[in-house]
């Protein structure tokens, strides 16, 4: 029948997700949502005291990523690094994201071209 | 710029293999084929209307993908006021298009020539904030705005010209090289325009409507980073996890392929392919690889973005976009869809009676009548034994749905040709006519006439595909063969390859 190719690591069932995301603050976007920071742009990465501060508090090293995101405000991300809770800019940093995403094998007639689409052949 | 690079080699592999005459030819249809380039965000050139296809063609050739659509009619309010908005904002508001959600269950979307913008509905069991969506309807608007339709269905018509015009055009470079007879040209610049210009080619064009997308977005004060940022992270992650299996899948292929050459002329054949395959991929370096695609297109975005976003940086939209999640039935619909996986999986290991128990709920309430939902239901159904009759009912249900799904009708079809082949045959005619003969739907028609043995009509309508639908021309031809034209397809394919290999093995020179 189908046959799924499902992005195990990526998925939590997105209608719970979704349910749960419901009911969280609409400023703040729950950790749970937000995965972590897997990739950081810039080594030594500059910290924040606050969310949306224009001029960095710091630095850290940009090491034993991920980093689970605690919190999001203002497009930074609250992450705990060396036992310490900072502000990342999330434009200096890529983080990953729970998606629903399920390959199958689909009936109708495929394209020869494709078109215009926002991803690339993913399955 | 990477891409650029990669332009620039494919487009100097593509013109060494095509000549410089063919170059001159085509330089004259440059104009009429894409639309502006975007080199940076903040820019929104003028553009001239295109002519649009046909709305109702284009809407009917969706439901019969996959399938098909979704009746989300709060849903598509909602996503068409937001496309309002992206129109208005690119001072083209009178412009036609509609967003509709596909049943489709991977993370994309894509956007047509009738200027319609196609969801998947895994983008709505995925996206967080209305700045995500935003960015995703901005981006495949963009695709529309700038033309790019235009070319894709020149590589629809695989029209080699058409696709050196965009390769110069796009690489703005002539690369003068000579050395190759005609024939060799004609068989090479598939391969090279297909490996390698036109995934290239295609990031281009990704890049540009993700930089005109994101001048939208930003004109309209979305949030970037939890927008097109977090929509282009999300790519990056299903690539990634993508690419590895793809790639563990072409390495079990590969080995397969090898050992199953058993003659020496099966031997000689593969290794002459492979020996050709391996030097293309060497010449263009990294350009055929793109599982970092959206890794790439995030930093080249995020790189011209930054220097434009405001202090303080706009708050993302989170409760807009959960208030349209929330709306009763297209709660349930999500709700449905997320139980298509459990029920693949309980399928998979035999629960047939709690896979159908869950399908049930899936081909329930606000999905009753959903193509996809109807054909889960029964296929599972036929698995757990229920008769034809009950599938029939099940099926029949879409019948009347505000979204019907042509896959529905095939299956409707070929369960009525069970027991009476003419009946099904005016069935399936009606249905073909009822969807407006949608191009898409054409193959399933000559399929239907093949297995019903009316093998005159298949090749009619086959014949009428290679004229009038270039889009799916090789899937009718193929549809209309029976398993014996087949066979004989494939001896004499697998003998012009031999020879083929065999004249153009030793001319592949890689320094």
């Amino acid at each position: 029948m189908k046959k799924n190719t499902v992005i195990a690591a990526r998925i939590k069932t997105s209608l719970a997700s979704l349910i749960l995301l419901s009911c969280a603050a609409a400023a703040t976007v729950s950790a749970q949502s937000l995965g972590s920071v897997v990739a950081a742009k810039q080594n030594p990465l500059p910290v924040y005291a606050n969310p949306d501060a224009v001029a960095p508090a710091g630095t850290v090293a940009a090491g034993n990523l991920p980093w689970p995101i605690k919190e999001s405000k203002n497009d930074f991300f609250k992450v705990s690094v060396g036992g310490k809770d900072v502000w990342v800019d999330a434009m200096d940093v890529r983080a990953d994201r729970q998606s629903v995403h399920r390959c199958s094998a689909m009936p109708g007639a495929k394209d020869t071209a494709g078109s215009p689409g926002a991803a690339g052949k993913n399955c | 710029m990477k891409y650029r690079h990669q332009l620039l080699v494919g487009g100097a592999l593509l013109f060494t293999l095509a000549g410089c005459q063919t170059v001159q030819d085509v330089k004259a249809k440059l104009p009429s084929l894409t639309g502006p380039s975007v080199d940076k965000v903040g820019e929104l050139p003028k553009v001239d209307t295109p002519k649009w296809d046909d709305a109702a063609e284009d809407v009917n050739d969706n439901r019969a993908a996959g399938y098909g659509l979704v009746n989300m009619p709060a849903m598509e309010a909602y996503l068409n006021q937001l496309y309002v908005k992206i129109k208005q904002t690119a001072e083209v508001p009178d412009w036609p298009g509609k967003v509709y959600v596909s049943s489709d269950t991977t993370l994309n979307a894509h956007s047509s020539g009738a200027g319609n913008i196609f969801v998947n509905i895994a983008v709505l069991q995925s996206f967080e904030s209305e700045d995500e969506i935003f960015a995703l309807l901005s981006h495949e608007f963009a695709h529309v705005y700038l033309g790019h339709q235009t070319a894709y269905n020149a590589r629809m018509l695989t029209d080699s010209a058409t696709l050196l015009a965009i390769a110069a055009k796009t690489a703005a470079k002539e690369v003068n090289l000579n050395g190759w007879g005609s024939q060799d040209n004609i068989a090479l610049l598939g391969m090279a325009a297909n490996s390698v210009l036109l995934p290239a080619w295609q990031r281009s064009v990704e890049e540009q409507a993700d930089r005109l997308g994101a001048t939208i977005s930003l004109r309209n004060g979305y949030s970037y980073a939890s927008g097109f940022k977090a929509f282009l992270e999300r790519l990056a992650d299903v690539e990634q996890e993508v690419a590895k299996k793809t790639e563990a899948q072409l390495q079990i292929k590969r080995t397969a392929a090898i050992q199953g050459r058993k003659t020496d002329v099966d031997k000689a054949v593969g290794d002459v392919t492979d020996s050709i395959n391996d030097k293309i991929a060497a010449m263009v370096s990294s350009a055929t690889q793109n599982h970092d695609d959206a890794v790439f297109r995030e930093d080249a975005l995020s790189q011209q973005v930054m220097p434009l976003l405001p202090r303080p940086r706009p708050q993302p939209r989170v409760t807009p976009w959960r208030n349209a999640l929330k709306e009763k039935a297209t709660a349930e619909v999500l709700a449905h869809y997320a139980l298509f996986p459990r029920i693949d999986q309980m399928m998979a290991t035999n629960k047939y009676r709690d896979a159908l128990r869950l399908a049930r709920t899936a081909a329930s309430g606000a999905t009753a009548g959903d193509g996809m939902a109807v054909s889960y239901l029964a296929d599972v159904m036929q698995k757990n034994g229920v008769s034809r009759a009950e599938q029939m009912k099940v099926w029949m249900r879409n019948q009347d749905w505000p979204q019907r799904s042509w896959s529905v009708q095939v299956s409707i079809a070929n369960a009525i040709a069970a027991t009476d082949k003419a009946k099904a045959k005016v069935f399936i005619e009606q249905q073909y006519a009822s969807f407006g003969q949608a191009p898409r739907a054409m193959p399933d028609v000559i399929t239907f006439y093949v297995t019903q043995d009316d093998k005159s009509n298949a090749d009619r309508l086959a014949l009428l595909c290679t004229v009038s639908n270039p889009r799916f021309r090789s899937v009718c031809l193929d549809r209309s063969k029976t398993e014996a034209q087949r066979q004989a397809d494939k001896m004499q394919s697998a003998a012009r390859s031999k020879t083929m290999a065999n004249q153009l093995g030793d001319k592949m020179k890689v320094k």
